[in-house]
């Protein structure tokens, strides 16, 4: 009971304000662990203290992107950030708007898509840092209509099955209930094909929504398989020749299917997978629309991104 | 293995002087034979390709030594330059005290693969060097996948480190 009290203790002092009164002050027999608290019932990891450095290695990143690929070509750049799950707990200078600022100055040629107004916490899973599918249609509508690329789209919302424990539930020993995984189908989607590559970097075809994934290790697999250097999802119903290059990370999985309906072919890369130095054995920089979607998450741990 | 088997016969019959330091380590033994790293691991196969390189050719450089590591892996590898600073891998750790290093990993691939070589600096402490290695490594760099063992051997003035699967069978 005393550590119990001493957490709560804790839990006041560090958050304040709206936060204060929105966390629970409960666990029922259990001790928060590695920076994880509940609040609103969900599970949440305490944002560990912004480090500049990583900040500024992610902008020289993505600056070394434009300069070798980008530059020169009718590329449009364009940037967005995820907040992670306390963001929306806390009040005051956020890390990802202190990062987005950052990018912002560092960054002029990108122009920066403000994700927050669209996001709470609700639109997370209660157990795992992801954000919902089936809760981002509005995001991919602000994306798209940003990009010029918006399509009417009507989806079908499909269940997956299993039980969905994040990965912050082996954390707590006393779990919260599953979250459900929903996805998102579509006509245009049926009629797409994804290609990528497997652990070896031979190029193998890829379901849009893997349900052997979702059944194996981390049920989030479920959106375009998982962690993947490069994939390539072709649309033939979409607009000819308009394209996007979708620089991410896990967070992109869920949301480049619902950007499909406004593009013929959208590639992501994710940096942590494959050498930024290699891109141009797998990328044709032309005119595309080149998006960095990144969590806060990520950003402050740049030094993944090769 | 039989290129396995003939590097780790040549290398205890060389008697050459050789620090080593990493918890998978055998000490040096008392007759000086270059000690192997034990056991059947993906991160000992490459170390006991490293040493007797490391040692032995005079002509080496940390990238034809991280080169020579990678050359039979079964996927694509990339061997690139780093200074002395931020290293991925090592969070917000500074690594100094080489006088360079290369980082190596595979060209695209989800597998948790992450290994340096360096050469350190002139009267550089190469065993304090490992150990700073292995104290600050995060085995999920990425975030999203995570390697399962760490690997870190001093071979002359070389180091080599990895973080890597246990196999990549399976």
């Amino acid at each position: 009971m005393r550590k119990l009290t001493l957490f709560v203790l804790a839990g006041v002092l560090t958050l304040t304000g709206p936060a204060a009164q929105a966390l629970d002050l409960h666990f029922p027999g259990e001790e928060p662990r590695e920076g994880i608290y509940l609040a609103q019932s969900h599970l949440v990891e305490a944002e560990p203290t912004m480090l500049p450095q990583m900040t500024d290695y992610a902008a020289d990143k993505v600056q070394y992107i434009y300069d070798t690929y980008l530059a020169g070509t009718d590329c449009k750049g364009y940037f967005a950030m995820v907040p992670a799950k306390e963001a929306f707990l806390r009040e005051g200078s956020l890390t990802h708007e202190v990062m987005a600022d950052c990018f912002q100055r560092e960054l002029p040629f990108l122009t920066h898509l403000d994700l927050t107004p669209m996001l709470d916490l609700g639109d997370f899973y209660r157990t795992d840092l992801h954000w919902r599918q089936e809760k981002l249609v509005d995001v991919a509508h602000y994306l798209a209509m940003a990009m010029d690329a918006w399509e009417e789209t009507e989806y079908a919302f499909q269940a997956w099955e299993g039980d969905f424990f994040g990965t912050y539930s082996p954390r707590l020993t006393a779990p919260l209930a599953p979250d459900r995984i929903t996805y998102l189908t579509s006509e245009t989607m049926d009629g797409c094909t994804v290609t990528g590559y497997d652990l070896m970097g031979r190029v193998q075809t890829q379901p849009i929504y893997n349900l052997e994934k979702a059944n194996g290790g981390n049920p989030y697999d479920l959106f375009l398989s998982g962690p993947q250097g490069i994939q390539v999802i072709e649309n033939p119903q979409g607009p000819a020749g308009k394209e996007l290059v979708l620089f991410r990370d896990s967070f992109g999985s869920s949301l480049a299917p619902l950007l499909l309906e406004g593009y013929s072919r959208i590639t992501l890369v994710d940096l942590r997978y494959v050498f930024s130095h290699s891109l141009a054995d797998y990328v044709e920089f032309s005119d595309q629309d080149v998006l960095f979607l990144y969590s806060s998450l990520l950003l402050n741990n740049s030094l993944a991104l090769k | 293995m039989k290129k396995l088997l003939t590097l780790l016969a040549l290398s205890a019959a060389l008697l050459l002087a050789l620090t080593a330091c990493g918890g998978s380590q055998e000490p040096p033994q008392e007759d000086a034979a270059i000690p192997v790293v034990l056991g059947d691991t993906l991160g000992a196969d490459l170390a006991n390709l490293f040493l007797p390189m490391a040692v032995t050719d005079e002509s080496a450089t940390v990238t034809s030594l991280a080169e020579g590591v990678v050359a039979d892996l079964p996927f694509e590898t990339m061997v690139m330059p780093v200074e002395p600073g931020l290293l991925t891998g090592f969070g917000d750790v500074e690594i100094t005290g080489f006088s360079e290093g290369v980082m190596f990993g595979p060209a695209i691939s989800t597998i948790p693969f992450l290994g340096y070589v360096f050469q350190m600096e002139e009267g550089a402490d190469g065993e304090a060097f490992c150990q700073t290695l292995q104290e600050y490594c995060d085995l999920r760099w990425n975030i999203c996948t995570e390697a399962e063992e760490v690997t870190a051997v001093q071979g002359g003035n070389y180091v080599f480190f990895l973080m890597c699967p246990t196999s990549l069978e399976g």
